[in-house]
């Protein structure tokens, strides 16, 4: 019973502005490899192609009530392409790679109980079109031992769906334009940039399977969350460097 | 026509096959004959032009970005070939958006500027015996041809505020590259409302140049996609094209 108090009053906390580990280090410009780089598609010729990688090392993640500071690294790996053939272009993707963020630190000093975290995982669909915007489809597992292994903001069915822009936006109230960074390359051997894409324009879906893998803390999480988090209330900005590699240079 | 997959050429190159009349296919080709206008006419052998019709595209993919398609509404290249196929050769190539020189636009919100650096490049025409893609020649190019060499300069304010110089041309692993080419009767011409000679690109490859010192957004290559009226000189070295070609097999 003390136990699950503490780890509801830990949830309870989650709203609150997380006083979180400093984001990273400005020009700490990251290691890139290409080990995620997917596998072309039958028949594809690799001059069309290269993998493309992107680590996002700060910026914030808003998802209703919850105010994430990106203190993790999230590391997504995709290849774009073309058909020659046909002028259509492909997106196939290949990983994301992101650590559990720490919401909230155990508020008894117990890094297991009472902490609670946030890991951002793919959703089953990425695609890169003409603006350019990057539509990303994604879930966050929250991390905590009431919760449970399966507790998440959004599904593989129900995702948070972001459109993410180097421009400006155009959200929905109450949510105010926000904008990009355009890339500016930090080194041109290996080719490396830094840029900025944003999106505040996305809702976010309910809790799903929290508590003992029933959903019996979903509405706890929404309470304390704020969610299910309608478009105008959720921002997502990553801050990011990113490499790339031609496919001639891959296959062999 | 449809593109030999992996298969490259810089625009100049392409140019070259779309000015080209009758050639020889690699599995079936025969020497062509090319003649004034009709299949019994007289042999022609001397200087062409091929002008575009409908758009043109030149379709890519850039890092991080993906598609960069560049649509332009004018291509003209000239050149010359002998009545048998052999000795084929362009020495003049013009890509922009209207006749004069205005940039085309592309789809990352920037426009690409086109500019012939050199066009020294050369192929032969065949006859297809077996009239692959319902063709009736085809222009054979070779690859590894370093004196043909294209500028372009991509804009994508969307992306980056530098503009991407890139440079284009056959270079030294570019496969041999083949354009279908259409008598002015064949029923699967480009446009069979126009009863002249035609020819097509589509998805002509070309490489981006290694020697030569390119932007980081450059796509690696790049496809080309264009349908052309092709036309001799009724009167030798006058300028004007106004003749009808036609394509026969050699006896």
């Amino acid at each position: 019973m003390k136990r699950a108090k503490a780890a509801l009053a830990a949830l309870l906390m989650l709203a609150t502005p997380a006083a979180m580990a400093s984001p990273a280090q400005a020009e700490d410009i990251p290691a890139f490899d290409f080990a995620d780089c997917p596998d072309l598609p039958d028949r594809a010729d690799p001059r069309f192609w290269t993998c493309n990688v992107i680590i996002v090392n700060g910026g914030k993640f808003v998802l209703g009530k919850f105010d994430q500071v990106i203190n993790k690294q999230m590391k997504i790996t995709y290849a774009t392409g073309l058909d020659p053939d046909t002028r259509k272009q492909v997106t196939v993707f290949g990983r994301l790679r992101a650590e559990r963020m720490t919401v909230r630190k155990g508020i008894f000093g117990d890094p297991i109980l009472t902490a609670v975290y946030a890991e951002p995982q793919y959703a089953g669909s990425f695609d890169v079109v003409p603006g350019p915007i990057w539509k990303m489809a994604l879930k966050v597992r929250i991390i905590n031992p009431v919760l449970g292994h399966n507790c998440r903001l959004g599904s593989d069915r129900n995702p948070l769906r972001l459109n993410l822009i180097l421009g400006t936006t155009n959200p929905p109230p109450p949510n105010t334009p926000i904008s990009g960074v355009k890339p500016v390359l930090v080194s041109t051997n290996p080719p490396i940039q830094k840029a900025t894409i944003v999106d505040n324009a996305f809702a976010v879906p309910g809790a799903e399977s929290c508590g003992l893998g029933l959903g019996l803390l979903n509405a706890v999480v929404n309470s304390q969350a704020g969610t299910p988090a309608a478009a105008g209330r959720n921002t997502a900005i990553f801050q990011q460097y990113g490499s790339f590699k031609k496919y001639t240079d891959i296959v062999p | 026509m449809k593109s030999v997959a992996r298969v490259s050429a810089p625009l100049a190159a392409a140019a070259v096959a779309l000015i080209l009349l009758p050639g020889t296919a690699v599995a079936a080709e025969s020497t062509p004959v090319i003649r004034a206008g009709t299949a019994t006419a007289a042999a022609y052998s001397g200087k062409i032009q091929a002008l575009s019709f409908g758009e043109v595209y030149f379709s890519g993919n850039a890092p991080f970005i993906g598609l960069v398609d560049t649509t332009c509404q004018y291509a003209q290249l000239r050149g010359g070939v002998n009545s048998n196929g052999t000795g084929g050769y362009v020495n003049y190539v013009q890509i922009d958006n209207n006749g004069s020189g205005g940039a085309c636009p592309n789809n990352q919100g920037g426009t690409t500027t086109i500019t012939t650096v050199n066009t020294n490049g050369s192929g032969t025409i065949y006859y297809d015996d077996d009239h692959a893609n319902n063709r009736d020649t085809f222009l054979k190019l070779p690859g590894n041809q370093p004196g043909v060499k294209i500028k372009a300069v991509i804009e994508m304010p969307a992306v980056t505020t530098e503009p991407q110089t890139c440079y284009y041309g056959l270079t030294a692993d570019t496969p041999t590259l083949e354009i279908d080419l259409y008598n002015p009767d064949n029923p699967n011409r480009p446009d069979p409302t126009l009863a002249q000679a035609q020819g097509s690109a589509q998805g002509q490859q070309f490489y981006l140049m290694p020697t030569e010192t390119n932007d980081v957004y450059c796509p690696e290559a790049a496809a080309a996609f264009a349908n052309v009226v092709v036309k001799g000189e009724s009167v030798p070295n006058s300028g004007t094209y106004n003749q009808k070609l036609y394509a026969t097999k050699a006896p």
